[in-house]
């Protein structure tokens, strides 16, 4: 019953990436000692760098706060909020692009307010087309998915543990440190690698927002697709390169999250 | 912690608002908020021959990877969830998490590759723009179909259905597919929803006459405001539906369970 299946899989997933990987490879490594020659490279590493530490730890800490109050709610509540919360998931990326080009764009509607509170308008909007801002409008689809992964676990998690510890003689810090994060832990790992690998790989939202003039790797990758007379090795380098930062940034979060609960299981 | 939710909640809705309002505003340059009320850039969005084309490729392509998911996912789901061996479970997880691990553009570029070979020369065919979005949004229906199994308990049922005197066939069709119709329902909801939205791979793989909605939108973003807001706001709305659509579904779902429970 799996034939179907696994034909359309082999066929339009593995096929296609598998022949990526061996265009990369057809000239003995040229393709990537050409890329790593390439300045262009470097700067768009160092700005997916920054994309994919600054949007999952914003996601994190946001996706935290606000899985916490929700998990405090009355289910009625919670399940109607959620529906709320979890609407950006499947919005195109070209829906959040041009919503945050009306709300924080060089004459959007938070800019131009916050200009008569003596802001300068383009230096803020300047902010929105630098990687660091990029996050800012990433995270837009990546808090949901954080609130769905740590809800259940702190929808579980027992507060009366806290104040158990406290009145064991714990300060609150020393509570929350010994208490809550070993059980979160394994899970928010596991979050904050998935939206790290979402955030590393897509060039969607940002297309939209600045065109190909930001460094990150997935837009420097776009525009040598895209151009024509495209050279096709050294963008099969550069794909390969993008996969297995997304990969080696998934698994990591898979297998450490995996193995804590093994060892949990056994203890 | 209810601020954080607060500062969220505006966070989320803030972009949502603005593209309705400059969707109906006149002219809206270089001020707070667009100035006049029109439905302007609405008709001359449904006037505009290349997104009421772009539309309608949206549609079919949507509709056929509807049914192509639910024809491949079905049966797969079903294979996998009976294999319980610990490999499968393993395979199943990775497979669940290939789109995120291997990113669209790496998967268009390869599209790109294969299939404008002289072997495979289907590139730029909007059938080829449907298996690519089949494979993308499979993963997710998988996971809906296997959990639903876990959680109706299906082996036992298929167990009791057996000691009757079901063949497979009959089991197939009479138990677990209409069992499953609630899942499937959702998870088709949610294969929808991202099929429509999509943009990294259709943009890169889609010929010039059968383009999804997306990748026309992109361009109404350099032109005037107003237009870019209601052409937008048209993919918003569907997503929005999408979203009413899946959580009905769900709910009528867990009531009709309470109901038989």
């Amino acid at each position: 019953m799996a034939v179907p299946g696994a034909l359309v899989i082999v066929l339009f997933f593995i096929l296609p990436l598998a022949v990526v990987v061996a265009e990369a490879f057809t000239d003995g490594g040229g393709a990537f000692r050409k890329v790593f020659a390439d300045v262009v490279f470097w700067r768009g590493l160092a700005g997916t760098l920054v994309l994919g530490t600054v949007a999952p730890s914003v996601s994190l800490i946001v996706g935290f706060g606000v899985a916490w109050h929700l998990s405090s709610l009355p289910e009625n509540l919670r399940t109607n909020l959620q529906f709320w919360i979890s609407l950006p998931l499947t919005f195109s990326g070209l829906i959040v692009a041009y919503g945050f080009i009306l709300a924080l764009g060089r004459s959007g509607f938070i800019t131009l307010s916050l200009s008569y509170l003596g802001s300068d308008p383009a230096t803020f909007s300047g902010f929105l087309y630098s990687p660091a801002g990029l996050a800012f409008a990433y995270s837009y689809y990546l808090i949901p998915r954080v609130v769905l992964i740590l809800l259940p676990v702190l929808v579980n998690f027992d507060r009366t543990q806290i104040a158990a510890a406290q009145s064991l003689g714990a300060g609150g810090i020393r509570a929350v440190m010994d208490v809550l994060v070993p059980q979160v832990m394994p899970s928010a790992v596991a979050a904050f690698c998935l939206v790290a690998a979402v955030a590393i790989g897509a060039y969607g939202t940002a297309l939209a927002l600045v065109g190909s003039q930001v460094n990150i790797l997935p837009l420097i990758l776009y525009s040598r697709i895209s151009d024509s007379g495209a050279d096709f090795p050294s963008a099969a380098a550069l794909s390969v390169i993008l996969l297995a930062l997304c990969t080696l940034v998934l698994a990591a979060g898979e297998l450490y999250a995996s193995r804590r609960e093994r060892r949990d299981a056994a203890s | 912690m209810a601020v954080v939710t607060g500062i969220y909640l505006l966070y989320l809705f803030i972009p949502i608002v603005l593209l309705f309002v400059g969707s109906f505003g006149e002219t809206w340059t270089n001020s707070l908020l667009p100035s006049g009320m029109t439905l302007d850039w609405y008709r001359e969005l449904l006037d505009d021959g290349s997104f009421r084309r772009a539309f309608i490729v949206s549609l079919e392509v949507v509709f056929a990877t509807c049914v192509a998911c639910t024809l491949v996912a079905v049966p797969l789901a079903y294979a996998l969830f009976k294999s319980a061996s610990r490999g499968v479970m393993v395979a199943a997880r990775i497979m669940f998490l290939l789109p995120i691990a291997a990113p669209p553009l790496v998967l268009a570029f390869g599209f790109i590759l294969v299939f404008s070979s002289d072997a495979l020369p289907w590139l730029g065919s909007i059938w080829l723009l449907i298996a690519g979005h089949v494979v993308l949004t499979l993963p997710y229906l998988l996971q809906t179909l296997v959990a639903d199994m876990r959680h109706l308990r299906l082996d036992a049922l298929e167990l009791a259905a057996e000691s009757l005197g079901a063949s497979f066939r009959e089991r197939f069709f009479d138990v677990v597919v209409p069992l499953l119709r609630h899942s499937l329902g959702s998870g088709l909801i949610m294969v929808a929803a991202l099929s429509i939205g999509e943009f990294q791979l259709s943009n890169l793989i889609a010929g010039f006459l059968s383009r999804p909605y997306p990748v026309v939108l992109l361009q109404a973003f350099y032109g005037a405001t107003g237009f870019a807001c209601a052409a937008t706001v048209v993919l918003l709305s569907l997503a929005l539906l999408a979203a009413a659509g899946g959580a009905y579904a769900s709910r009528s779902a867990s009531a009709y369970r309470q109901g038989t429970a």
